[in-house]
């Protein structure tokens, strides 16, 4: 019946009602709008019937009236359920050690999978993640945000380009992209080195091939440096040419620097606040000062708890103040003169190769606009300058025996 | 000679329109089902109960219900559900 669940949930009593006439104490209770239910003759003068338990005070004056006693038989419904339980304290903490156990279980790392590195990599993952305490059995409450782990492996592991650290209720998953180093070069066809810019020759280093070009000596783009062909005229060979020419090449370039600049410094000055936040209010647990500096830096980490399959409406936040100074620096011409050269060079290096270095910066021009200092600088850079160029052996021989003929003649 | 009038007037319009019976002339409403169960509606408070009898005051004379086992399962300003075993149920002219 539809009235079971609320017996269930409300206290009810059985009681017996003993009176000279028990049937009137039954109107007047339907009369009075009292439930009572389960109505059974034992007796003469008896009767027994249920309840609810906010309805005792109620029908004391009703039995007063039809001049009947009562008493109680039994109890039953959750408040008594309650009370009986409070009673049984190894039950009581065995319910709260039960709900303790599954809620550390659920913040609980049980597994960290990691997909597409090779076995060595993922040894190394599984050993930089247990150094920052994520291995299974760990508690997610205290582990790094998912960020700072991904951050930290990609410092840590080489050959990584992409680390995505994703978590999924239980189990870490980490999803790397190894870097593809390049094949080793394969023996390629017989090629000659060539100019790649209008460069003076500063040095020369050849592996193979002869050098036809000279330190000090100018030359332009597409001028041969290193000839893939040996031996002598009348039987040639022809090799890959391999070695570096290190020439001397010119950039120029503009960069213009503000001299008076605002900067930002941290103190080291750290402010702590622990809260949990339920049902999105913010509880404090330590740290009560709403804004402990004036200039902060504020990083908020959120860890939601999680029971079983659900996450909880309880989440724990710490939020670091670091305290910062804001200075403003008018840079002197000297200091924004070296600046200037700095970034110049860090840019153009950028671009070029990686034996690449500035020998000289000459500032063509200078001038001060806007607050900024505005600079044209010539860069005399030292990098190699070769390129490979394929040889077609039967037309350089042909080449060959055409130069020879040249000759011949002449001498 | 007042409420017999009535009575031919309600009588009138049970007969003549679809309207209940027992909610334009306030009758009970009796349902059974076997003789596990009678649910008495419009009743008028109970006169006497024991195991084997219920005796209901209605709007005109007693309903007797007689059997075995009798408990009153719920009981409401109007309304009754009796279980046991019935065996008869009499209307007594009041």
């Amino acid at each position: 019946m539809k009235k079971n669940w609320n017996e269930m949930l409300f206290g009810h009593v059985r009681v017996t009602v003993r009176g000279r006439i028990p049937e009137a104490f039954i109107n007047r209770c339907v009369k009075e709008s009292i439930a009572i239910w389960d109505i059974e003759r034992v007796g003469d003068r008896e009767i027994v019937c249920s309840l609810m338990l906010k309805d005792i005070r109620r029908i004391k004056p009703i039995l007063k009236a039809t001049d009947c006693r009562i008493h109680f038989e039994g109890r039953s419904g959750l408040p008594f359920l309650i009370r009986r339980l409070l009673s049984r304290t190894g039950i009581l903490i065995g319910i709260l050690f039960a709900f303790a156990l599954i809620f550390i279980l659920s913040n609980m790392v049980w597994r960290i999978d990691v997909s597409g590195a090779d076995p060595v990599v993922e040894k190394q993952i599984r050993s930089a993640l247990k150094k920052m305490n994520v291995h299974v059995g760990s508690l997610t409450f205290f582990l790094p945000s998912l960020e700072t782990i991904e951050d930290e492996l990609l410092g840590q592991i080489k050959k990584a380009t992409w680390i995505g650290v994703s978590k999924d209720g239980t189990t870490y998953h980490v999803d790397i992209v190894q870097k593809e180093l390049p094949p080793r070069e394969k023996e390629t066809g017989p090629r000659d080195l060539i100019a790649t810019k209008e460069a003076k020759i500063r040095r020369i280093f050849v592996e193979k091939g002869v050098a036809v070009v000279e330190p000090d000596q100018v030359v332009e783009p597409g001028q041969l440096l290193v000839s893939g062909s040996i031996g002598n005229e009348d039987n040639p060979k022809f090799v890959a040419a391999k070695g570096k020419v290190m020439g001397e090449t010119w950039y120029r370039s503009d960069v213009s620097v503000p001299l008076k600049t605002a900067y930002t410094t941290m103190t080291g000055d750290i402010y702590r606040k622990h809260q949990l936040k339920v049902f999105g209010w913010s509880l404090p647990i330590w740290g009560f000062k709403s804004h402990p500096y004036k200039e902060a830096h504020v990083d908020r980490e959120i860890k939601p708890f999680h029971f079983l399959f659900w996450d909880l409406p309880v989440s724990y936040e710490r939020i670091t103040y670091r305290k910062t100074d804001t200075t403003h620096r008018q840079l002197t011409m000297d200091e924004a003169l070296a600046i200037g050269k700095e970034t110049a060079a860090n840019q153009l290096l950028q671009k070029l190769s990686e034996d690449a270095r500035v020998l000289a910066i000459d500032i063509r021009k200078r001038f001060v606009e806007n607050g900024e200092l505005h600079l044209n600088l010539l860069m005399t850079v030292e990098e190699d300058i070769t390129k490979p160029r394929v040889i077609i052996p039967s037309e350089r021989i042909k080449h060959i025996r055409k130069e020879k003929e040249k000759k011949a003649p002449a001498s | 000679m007042a409420r017999k009038w009535q009575n031919k007037v309600q009588q009138w319009f049970v007969d003549h329109t679809d309207m209940p019976a027992d909610v334009i002339m306030d009758l009970p409403r009796i349902t059974m089902i076997g003789r596990l169960h009678i649910y008495i509606e419009n009743h008028k408070g109970v006169i006497a109960f024991s195991k084997e009898e219920l005796r209901l005051s209605m709007k005109q004379g007693q309903l007797l219900i007689k059997g075995q086992n009798f408990i009153l399962k719920t009981i409401l300003p109007e309304e009754i559900l009796l279980e046991g075993t019935i065996k008869s149920i009499e209307f007594i002219d009041g």
